[in-house]
């Protein structure tokens, strides 16, 4: 059973770019266009559906997709090629209470866990070295986060 | 002596740096952690370059340099120069410590990927507060 060729495709309406439309108009007849791409060629990676798309977008806007569940790709990750996939079971209030921290951040809770692995870490060392004991001064002292607004005095700037 | 620079966006979508350079006197006690001292005692304002007039305006990225009155300008530099290099291995925002300098620097989270650039823009407009300083002093 073949099946039947749609009369319309909004692919290849979006194809027709408006530029080609606008001289078409002006000419008076079509021109001549690139053939259209064979979605079945497997040389050409297959387009996302717009249905697909419009659907992504709307879960976005209505927040029930959000980038708490991302973790950074290999370029947001300095020499994760060097970095070793390990597997570690954790439970599960634990993990929930990870997902909410990170939720809060906007990160993924992987990403999260690592943060707080090397904040540890920096510590330790820091510890170790004598420099900085963990529950001193320096050790709590924490650069401004973001956002942050200007202020008009000697305090320069300020959490928004 | 403190002097900060702040990338900053008004509500009007303008950009650009401000920059102050405060002292805080002989009879300052200068701390052992001073990564503090801009929120708790930031000083005398005695050098200012002000792009967009402070109030309300988003701080996109921001670099305080701290040390003593009498520090070395050599020391200042020393000290921003190693935390060029150690900038990458650091998170954002982040605090440095060498000797008696202590640097506070951080970017927005759209502007990471261009820390360095941002530390670059940040730290001429920085040292050069104090360059305008030394050139005004007998």
């Amino acid at each position: 059973m073949t099946k039947k060729k749609p009369t319309y495709s909004v692919e290849a309406e979006m194809r027709t770019s408006h530029a080609t439309r606008a001289a078409e108009a002006a000419e008076g007849e079509p021109r001549r266009r690139t053939p259209p791409r064979r979605d079945d060629d497997p040389a050409v990676p297959a387009r996302t559906p717009h249905a697909t798309l419009a659907a992504e977008a709307a879960e976005w806007d209505s927040r029930r997709r959000t980038p708490s569940g991302f973790t950074d790709d290999d370029e947001a990750v300095p020499r994760a090629h060097e970095a070793t996939a390990i597997s570690i079971r954790i439970p599960n209030a634990l993990l929930a209470l990870l997902k909410k921290f990170a939720e809060r951040e906007g990160i993924g809770y992987q990403v999260l866990i690592k943060r707080w692995l090397d904040d540890r870490l920096r510590l330790e060392r820091e510890r170790l070295r004598g420099l900085s004991p963990a529950g001193s001064p320096r050790a709590r002292s924490r650069a401004p986060q973001f956002p942050l607004q200007d202020r008009d005095g000697d305090i320069h700037y300020q959490p928004a | 002596m403190y002097v900060t620079a702040h990338l900053v966006r008004s509500r009007s979508g303008d950009e650009g740096i401000n920059g102050f350079l405060h002292h805080h006197g002989a009879d300052f006690s200068w701390p052992p952690d001073a990564a503090d001292l801009p929120d708790t005692a930031p000083g005398t304002i005695v050098l200012g370059r002000v792009d967009l007039p402070p109030g309300s305006n988003q701080v996109r990225a921001y670099l305080d340099v701290l040390a003593p009155d009498a520090t070395p300008r050599a020391q200042i530099d020393q000290a921003m120069a190693a935390f060029a290099r150690d900038l990458p291995e650091r998170r954002n925002p982040t605090v440095f410590v060498l000797g008696t300098v202590t640097i506070r620097f951080g970017v927005e989270r759209g502007l990471e990927r261009i820390r360095e650039p941002q530390l670059d823009m940040l730290a001429a407009v920085a040292l050069a507060l104090l360059d305008e300083e030394a050139r005004r002093e007998p």
